[in-house]
């Protein structure tokens, strides 16, 4: 490992990922600024009941107001963090594999005794190290909210596991967009593919006999709703994306290594 | 320390290199010439590891660039035909991260060479001319005061005093023992820098020569305008064509030396003479046109 292709790659996420982290912390902070009056509205309960249910499941959004961790859960990590998380992680990786290709930037990086490992290891590394920011802003801002105006009522175990398995879901697109973007430089690939795993959850979602097609999307170990009310992944699961994002970043590694570089 | 046996990469379309067989000796200056498209980045690529050949082989100080790459690129400074620099960098910026993934290599060197080159590194890469882009990239590819130069055109972009300022320093590293392939277009660098050229075209390595018997061979042409038209009749000679261009102005192509044109000239009154520089690619092809197969050690 080589801590200044770390640092080198971290100097080109360090911008975006300050301002998904500074927009997270607002948006979540004006959640938890609302909540109080949400929670005691009765309209708000009234017009949550009067939409169908299968509108509001593909919203991501339950009518669990009742607490402030179900709040969160329903209005900010059902759909928009993980939203914001993908979209993010696509971007940027195509940003630290793709650009450098594409503009040849790469080849001064690659003339230093760096090796293409030390290089993709560098990318991942810091790429990881931006998530760690994005999920842990997202879970500070969640707690101060709490803390400011719910009077400190938060579902602790529940709340870090959200935002704990928002992270591995978010790194396994991560690991794999890495593995895809040092064969093709644009983010089309990564982003059709990770499209398309968030629509088979969705679509899985909406009948139980089409519930395979969310076991089979890294999304459907992702149910906010459901891990709030209790449900939190298995150990196997856990270890299962680990294993599967080592995977990936090692298979990134040796596609890169045998890539010729046309620089 | 550079060692290539028959070479080859082939991309789609059947470009690339073909059976390239060339060694460098530690300490030698080897100019790589050819027209665009004739495989010399290709080459280059391939000592450098970014490209793996298909067949053949490449040694490097006997390691393999392909699977050794990270410890040649200790002794190997390369300066690509593309400067493609990191343009949201300033210039300082793009150093101090080349000397990071070098470390530990001397920052004192690379300091000599900005004020070598006259170079100003503060400004956003973005913002800077052609020319200093080419600058920074000669510092940046440098900075480590490496062994062995692999240069793709470094002259391209500066101006006639900082290639100069450029050649000049090339000659002091030679003298230093570094041993360095340069491709080039321009004669005067060529000339004033190499022991030995070798010719490339269409992928093959069509000729190789020393600098010395090169020089010899060379033509070298003067466009010569006259204060009298009729003097015109004087200038033709065994030893050179003239071309008439109009009643006052003739070109002239001198082969070996122009000792006997000079002192015909100084029997007339000549109002102007110009030497015109001319292409060392064409030069390398009027010499090799009628036997491309041959290559001279």
């Amino acid at each position: 490992m080589k801590g200044s292709a770390v640092l080198l790659a971290w100097r080109q996420l360090q911008k975006p990922a300050y301002g998904y982290a500074a927009a997270i912390a607002a948006y979540i902070l004006l959640l938890a600024w609302l909540y109080p009056s949400v929670a005691t509205n009765p309209a708000v309960t009234r017009l949550m009941h009067s939409l169908p249910p299968a509108l509001l499941k593909l919203a991501g959004i339950s009518s669990n107001f009742s607490t402030y961790t179900g709040y969160m859960a329903s209005e900010f990590y059902s759909v928009i963090d993980i939203w914001v998380l993908m979209w993010f992680v696509v971007m940027q990786a195509t940003q630290l594999m793709g650009a450098p290709r594409q503009n040849h930037s790469l080849q001064w990086w690659l003339s230093t005794p760096t090796s293409r490992t030390e290089w993709v290891l560098g990318q991942a590394l810091a790429l990881g190290a931006a998530l760690l920011l994005l999920t842990g802003v997202a879970t500070g801002a969640g707690i101060l909210g709490a803390w400011w105006w719910n009077g400190g009522h938060l579902h602790w175990a529940a709340f870090l596991w959200l935002n704990f398995i928002a992270l591995m879901v978010s790194a396994l697109i991560a690991a794999y967009s890495l593995m895809l973007l040092t064969v093709v430089q644009t983010p089309g690939w990564p982003l059709s593919i990770t499209l398309v795993l968030y629509g088979m959850n969705l679509i899985g979602g909406l009948s139980a006999k089409l519930a395979f097609l969310s076991n089979w999307s890294v999304f459907g170990i992702y149910q906010p709703g459901q891990i709030v009310a209790g449900a939190t992944p298995t150990a196997f699961a856990m270890v299962g994306f680990v294993v599967a994002i080592g995977l990936f970043v090692t298979l990134a590694c040796i596609l890169f290594n045998r890539q010729d570089l046309a620089l | 320390m550079i060692e290539m046996s028959q070479l080859s990469k082939t991309f789609r379309g059947g470009r690339g290199i073909f059976d390239i067989t060339l060694s460098i000796e530690k300490g030698e200056v080897f100019g790589y010439l050819g027209p665009n498209g004739s495989g010399k980045s290709t080459t280059i690529r391939c000592l450098m590891g970014f490209l793996r050949p298909d067949q053949g082989t490449v040694r490097i100080s006997d390691r393999d660039p392909w699977t050794q790459a990270k410890t040649l690129h200790q002794i190997i400074g390369y300066l690509p035909g593309d400067v493609a620099l990191p343009e949201n960098m300033t210039g300082s910026q793009f150093l101090g991260w080349m000397r990071r993934l070098r470390e530990p290599a001397n920052p004192l060197w690379s300091g000599r060479l900005l004020d070598r080159f006259d170079l100003k590194p503060e400004p956003l890469i973005r913002h800077m001319s052609k020319g200093t882009r080419q600058k920074l990239a000669l510092v940046a590819a440098f900075a480590h005061d490496p062994d062995i130069l692999i240069l793709d055109e470094p002259t391209s972009g500066l101006d006639p005093l900082m290639q100069q300022t450029f050649i000049q320093w090339l000659r002091e590293e030679r003298d230093r023992g570094k041993t360095i392939l340069l491709s080039s277009h321009q004669f005067a660098e060529v000339d004033r820098t190499c022991h030995r050229v070798g010719f490339l075209k269409e992928g093959r390595l069509v000729a190789k020569d020393s600098i010395q018997h090169l020089r010899q061979q060379v033509r070298q042409v003067f466009e010569i305008r006259l204060s009298n038209p009729a003097d015109l009749r004087a200038l033709p000679g065994p030893d050179c064509e003239v071309v008439k261009v109009d009643d006052w102005t003739a070109t002239i192509t001198v082969h070996g030396s122009v000792d006997p044109l000079l002192k015909r000239l100084a029997a007339i009154s000549v109002h102007s003479l110009r030497e015109q520089t001319e292409e060392l690619e064409n030069t390398f092809l009027e010499l090799y046109r009628h036997d491309e197969g041959e290559v001279e050690a």
